[in-house]
C-alpha cells in the first residue's frame, strides 16, 4: 500500500528552492524586527522575538552549504521558523508556498532536521538559558 | 524589577545592569588610575561606521575588575521586568560563551510606561561576567 507523501512547503531564496516538510515548520512570519547580534556564526542574520522566545534567523544559503547565489536582503521578506524537539531557528526566504505534485520543476526536498543541524543546533549545549536565568535572579 | 543603563552602539541598543556600573564618564573625562580601557565595539567585533569619524564614546566604569568599558552613546536607563529578558540560544554563536544575558523585549503594552524610548525596539543585555572573562 502506498502512503501519501508528507505535505511540504516550497521556499525560495535566489535560485535556491527547497521543499521542507510542513510538519517541521512552526510559523511563517514577515521578516521584520530582526535584531543583529555580534559574535554569531556565519549566516546568522540576527534574532527575532516570537511568543516569548528569541529565535535566531539564518540566511538560507548558509544552511545549504553556502555555495548558492546570494539574494539581496531586500528580497527576503519572510521568515520560516523551523522547530525540532523544542529547538527553533528561522530562515530568511523570498517566498513560501505549498509544494504541488504537478510542479514541473520540483524543489529539492530537505529534511527539517537537516536544516536545523546546519544551523548548529545539535552541536553543543546552549548556555543562553542559564545566562538569562541568572539575569532574572533564578 | 531590574535597573539597566542603555547605550547605542553600532546601530544597536545594548544594556548593562545598573548594579555593575560604578560611574559613567563623559567623553574627555580622564580615566581613573588603575582602570583598563576596553573598547566594547572592538570586543564585540562591531564594524566601525563608514567614513571613519565617530563621536567620542562615553566610558562605563564597571564595579568589579578595574575595567573602563567604552560604550558609545548613553541612551537612558530603564527598569525592566526580568521576564522580558529572552535567552539567546548558545548554538547561534561562534564561541562557547557569548557575553549576552539575553534580548530585552519589552511588551508593547508596557513600552509607554518606560522612562526611555530606547527600548521601543529590542536591545541586548550584556553579561558583565563574560565580558570580564573576555577582557582578561
Amino acid at each position: 500500500m502506498l502512503s501519501a507523501p508528507l505535505p511540504r512547503i516550497t521556499v525560495k531564496a535566489g535560485r535556491l528552492r527547497i521543499a521542507i516538510p510542513a510538519a517541521s515548520i512552526r510559523q511563517i512570519v514577515p521578516a521584520k524586527g530582526i535584531v543583529r547580534v555580534p559574535l554569531t556564526r556565519p549566516g546568522v542574520e540576527g534574532v527575532v522575538s516570537r511568543d516569548g522566545r528569541a529565535i535566531p534567523v539564518y540566511r538560507m544559503t548558509s544552511l545549504m552549504g553556502g555555495w548558492h547565489e546570494e539574494t539581496s536582503a531586500a528580497g527576503l521578506t519572510q521568515i520560516v521558523i523551523l522547530e525540532h524537539e523544542g529547538m527553533l531557528a528561522g530562515i530568511l526566504v523570498e517566498s513560501a508556498e505549498s509544494a504541488r505534485a504537478s510542479d514541473p520543476a520540483p524543489a529539492r526536498p530537505v529534511d527539517g532536521r537537516e536544516l536545523l543541524s546546519a544551523a548548529g543546533i545539535f552541536d553543543d549545549e546552549t548556555d543562553g538559558e542559564s545566562a538569562a536565568r541568572a539575569a532574572r535572579g533564578e | 524589577m531590574l535597573q539597566v543603563i542603555l547605550f547605542a552602539l553600532g546601530g544597536g541598543i545594548y544594556a548593562l545592569k545598573l548594579s555593575v556600573v560604578e560611574r559613567i564618564l563623559a567623553p574627555g573625562e580622564p580615566l581613573p588610575a588603575g582602570r583598563r580601557l576596553v573598547d566594547l565595539a572592538a570586543l564585540l567585533e562591531i564594524p566601525r561606521p563608514e567614513g571613519g569619524q565617530t563621536e567620542a564614546p562615553h566610558l562605563a566604569l564597571l564595579a568589579d575588575g578595574g575595567v573602563a568599558l567604552s560604550i558609545g552613546r548613553p541612551a537612558g536607563a530603564a527598569e525592566i521586568d526580568p521576564a522580558w529578558i529572552l535567552p539567546l540560544p548558545g548554538y547561534m554563536f561562534r564561541g562557547r560563551r557569548a557575553p549576552f544575558r539575553g534580548l530585552i523585549d519589552v511588551p508593547a503594552s508596557r513600552r509607554a510606561r518606560l522612562a526611555t524610548t530606547s527600548l521601543s525596539r529590542p536591545g541586548l543585555l550584556l553579561d558583565e561576567e563574560s565580558l570580564a572573562e573576555m577582557t582578561c
